[in-house]
Parts: C-alpha cells; structure tokens; sequence
C-alpha cells in the first residue's frame, strides 16, 4: 500500500488526467522495478472491475439482437436448407415429418403448436355488391367479369392494362386483402400497387377525366406511373396524397397516424387547403386526433421492407410489433401485464418465417415470455 | 479446467455469449459510450460470422485477438482531441472477466454487490456520478458540493476498500503473475 496521494495519481495517470511532466515520473516509476510494474496492474484490474461493474447496467443488448438474428440467419442456411432440400427430394414417404424438421434445427422455447403460419397470396376482388371473386396464389389467367377483364398474369398481382370501359359510367373496384394476406395490383394506367395484410383499395377500372384516384385503408406501397397531366391521387382518411410519377408507402396500421414515407420523387400531402411537400427519404405523419402534419427525415428500409419479404424492427413498442404481426400471421394477443406492451424491441426477419423464431430471440434478448395457443399468444414477463 | 482449455473450440456464437458483456465494457472503457461500444462488438462479430472468416482464425489466442480487436476500433474511433488515457496490457483486461479460478462472473458481481452495499452513502453517490452519469470530477464536486480532492479521495478509497476485502482473489491474482513468468 503506497498511500492515499500516490494512489490517486496513479488514478489520474490511469484515467488521463495527469500533466506532462507528472505523467512522464508516473510512467518512469511503474518501468523502475518489477513489483511497481505489479502494483499498477493490480491497481488497473480493480479500477477496470470497479467501473465495469457499473457501467454494466448501462448495456442495452441491442446489438446482442442484432447479431443473434443474422447467426441464426446464417445457421439456417447452413442446416436447415440443406435439410429441406433433402425432405422436398424425399417429400412423398417423409410428409408427415416435415414438422420435425423444425425440431431438429435451433428449437424455439415458446410453444410449437403450428397453428400460426405466415400469410400467403390472397385477396377478395368486389366487383359490386353481389359478386365478389376470391383470388389466390392458384388464381390465373382472365378473370371473369362482365364488362372489365383484368387478368393474373402472374400469380398475386391482378392486371387492368388493356381495358377500355365501354358503359357510360365509371366502374370501380375493391380489391380487399384480409388478414394473413397480401396481393398486388396493376392499375389500368400501369401503376403498380402492392396490398399489405388487412389493406383494401378502392379504384375505378379504368382511368378517365383530369385525375386519377384511388382510396386507401391499410398498408400499401405505389409505384405511380409517371404522367405530368393527369395527377395520381390516393384518398387515405381526411387527407390526400397527390403525385405525378413516383414511389412511396403508405400506413394506416398505426394508432391515430396515417404515415407517408417517400422512396422516390416528390408528393404532396394535402390536408384540405394544405399542401406539404415530401422530399426522398422523409416521412410525413398525420396525427388524425390533432390534424398536424409532421414531416422529418427516415432510414426507408424499416419502411418498405415488408414489400421484398422482410419484417424489421429498430426500436418499436412490443405492442406495435405484436400489432404488426398480428396482421401477417392473422392471430390475436392478450397481455398478461400492461408494461410489457411498452417494452423497446428491435429484430429483423425474414416474413415467409415462422414466427417462433422471431418470438424465441424475443424471449431470449428480453425477459419476455410468448405463449402460443392455438391462434392466441400470451406475453407476460418472466418471473 | 482452465479458462484457455474452456475457450478452445467454442463457436462464435458461444464466443459472442460469452463475451459480448465484457468486450462491450472494454471498449467503453476507451470510448466513454456503451451504445457506441455495442456498436462496435456488434460490428466485428458480424464482420467474423461473414464468408466464415471465423473458420479460418487461429483459435489459440482468441480471446485476446477479441479484446485486441475490440480496442483498435475503438481507439480508431475516438476524437483526436480527447485526452489519451494510458491503457493496460491486453492481459490485464482479460483477467477483469474471468480469473483463473473456478469463480463465475456470477459469483463476482455477488461479490461486488455486497461490496458496494457496504461503502458509504456519499462513496456510492460519487461511484455513481463518475460511472453511471459519467460526469467529470469537477461536475460531480459541484453536484454532491464537496471538493475535488474528496472526490478523488473517495475514488480511491471505495478501490481500497474492495481490494482489501477481495483478498482473496488478489492473492491469487499474485500467484498468477508469478507462475506466469
């Protein structure tokens, strides 16, 4: 033991706070002799368990999720495709035991029942009251309607190029994605337009007049073929969002917010006689409850992810989360206490998943627990 | 078993459960940010999970190799303007996490908690203020209005007070350096 004074300057030689000259005796003394050298280590050892001791509490594990995610990515690549290769080559004596296939990779601890499945290709095109014609991934060539014929080129995306509307009044469409559903759409005018779940379009068969417009409830990505002349207008709520040729989402799933956020081109949002002007990469939210616009900055990806296959998460609500998934794999929550609705999360996955595999990393990066029943997940917190 | 028998043949994932805590907190110890730290462990366990470079390391040395790793992004990523703390052998760092002894890290932090429920109120608050809220000395005299020095000396002193109560560990500690050279 040296003492009180000469410890503390070797806390301060230690944490950088030494001058010039003292700092050079400090670092003569420490090289002098062997038990100097021993002491200041021994000396360092405790500072650095002393200060991560505290500092610990301060890590968030966001990046232990992050990483977890992509090894476990990347162990699916390894092993279980391989492994479904080979069930597929052998799919007609092992059908039964495709389940356990999933077993015998990285096991999730929730509850494997199974009954919770990613959405598919699906959709329900009213063509008025009466007739309303279910589409699915099997659903091809013309459908048959009087009139208009849209037809399924591809499977999930229903095509209106080509049509001429040969009655006196404008025709219009609903093209209704439920729950556990997603499907596309090209528009007469060849605007693209993809459907997430529990997402509906409203649109006429055929574009005529000085506009072109179309109502929105739900999730949905656009690409707007360009035309200087006729305006594309998408109706979501009490707004509108007005372009000429561009790409953008659009959400309704959140709480009290409709949400625009732009990929490519300019929009306008227009709340009555407002007009607000959206530049790439920004986000405009508008609170239905106060009727403000806010417009700010956003990493796209998190946004339109969904539309190539992914679901990401960085930093949301569990709630908004469950939310989100409840959608796509059309189940319903029960929280066993309100807090955990607030609990911060992030993750990425990979949307045609299972989703016990996002729940596993969940539970296991949190302190969360899913149970699955049937099509109901329960989330409490670990005792 | 020792640590470095333990360590061979472990998967990055076991590497990365293992030590993702501690090499978070070295390179906060450079950077003074945990979120920034995260970021770089994240960084270079993806880095090493991609085109199997893990596959291709050597292993014997690995844990230093992480620790290593860990302090060059870090002293790459801070201002050049910041004061240059004098940092320890990588040797030493490792010792911080894991003794050659059979002690857990579970068993540590026990240790550590009852530790600190033993300094003083005013030892506590300073220990908080420095590591938790990483205030300067200065802003920490002004808070708990006491003076630099005190906080210096309480420092210090909540050191010593754990040294001399962790005894244990610190004789072994000794006898390890001496059996190592």
């Amino acid at each position: 033991m040296r003492g009180e004074p000469f410890d503390i300057q070797l806390l301060d030689y230690i944490t950088g706070h030494l001058a010039d000259a003292e700092y050079e005796r400090m670092r003569e003394w420490i090289e002098e002799e062997e038990a100097h050298r021993d002491y200041y280590e021994r000396f360092y050892l405790e500072y650095l368990r002393q200060r991560w001791y505290f500092r610990a509490r301060l890590i968030r594990e966001k990046g232990r999720r992050r990483y977890a995610i992509r090894g476990w990515r990347r162990r699916v690549a390894r092993y279980v495709i391989p492994l479904a290769a080979s069930v597929v080559l052998l799919l007609g004596v092992f059908w039964g035991y495709q389940s356990g296939m999933w077993e015998r990779g990285p096991g999730p601890v929730v509850a494997t029942s199974g009954d919770i499945v990613p959405g598919t290709l699906k959709a329900k095109l009213m063509v008025d009251e009466e007739q309303v014609i279910p589409l699915d991934d099997n659903t091809s060539d013309v459908v048959e309607i009087a009139g208009v014929q849209p037809f399924v080129k591809t499977p999930g995306n229903i095509d209106y190029r080509g049509n001429e509307e040969r009655s006196l009044y404008v025709r219009h469409h609903l093209l209704i994605v439920e729950k556990g559903g997603e499907y596309a759409i090209t528009l007469e005018d060849s605007t693209f337009v993809q459907l997430n779940s529990a997402s509906t379009l409203g649109y006429p068969v055929v574009f005529t007049g000085n506009e072109r417009r179309v109502k929105l409830s739900g999730e949905a990505y656009f690409r707007v073929k360009s035309n200087q002349e006729i305006p594309f207008i998408v109706e979501v709520g009490d707004i509108s969002i007005q372009v000429t040729g561009t790409e953008f989402n659009v959400n309704t799933h959140k709480k009290n917010q409709i949400e625009t956020v732009l990929v490519t081109g300019s929009v306008d949002i227009i709340k009555d006689t407002c007009r607000y002007p959206l530049k790439i990469s920004q986000k405009a939210t508008y609170m239905i409850d106060s009727k403000e616009v806010i417009v700010e900055p956003v990493e796209i990806d998190t946004y339109v992810a969904w539309k190539n296959g992914d679901i990401i998460f960085v930093d949301e609500r569990l709630e908004d989360i469950m939310y989100k998934l409840s959608l796509w794999y059309d189940f319903e929550v029960f929280y066993a206490q309100p807090e955990v609705k607030d609990i911060l999360l992030s993750g990425d996955m990979m949307k045609y998943d299972r989703i016990e595999n996002l729940l596993y990393f969940f539970e296991n990066s949190s302190g969360i627990v899913f149970e699955i029943t049937g099509r109901k997940i329960v989330v409490s917190m670990k005792k | 078993m020792n640590s470095r028998e333990r360590d061979e043949g472990l998967s990055l994932d076991e590497w990365y459960n293992r030590y993702y805590t501690p090499l978070v907190l070295w390179a906060d110890t450079i950077i003074h940010d945990i979120a920034k730290a995260e970021d770089i462990v994240q960084e270079l366990f993806v880095y090493l999970c991609e085109k199997d470079r893990y596959q291709s390391l050597d292993k014997i040395a690995f844990k230093s190799y992480l620790y290593i790793s860990v302090r060059n992004t870090a002293l790459r990523s801070l201002h050049a303007c910041r004061n240059i703390q004098t940092l320890p052998d990588i040797s030493i760092v490792e010792k911080v996490w894991d003794e050659e002894e059979e002690d857990t890290y579970e068993d540590l932090i026990k240790q550590m908690n009852e530790e600190v429920e033993r300094l003083s109120p005013r030892s506590r608050e300073v220990l908080e203020c420095v590591y938790l809220k990483n205030m300067k000395y200065a802003e920490v005299a002004t808070h708990l209005n006491i003076s630099i020095a005190t906080v210096k000396t309480l420092l210090v002193r909540s050191l010593k007070n754990l040294r001399t109560r962790l005894n244990k560990s610190i004789l072994l500690f000794f006898y390890h350096l001496v059996r190592v050279k």
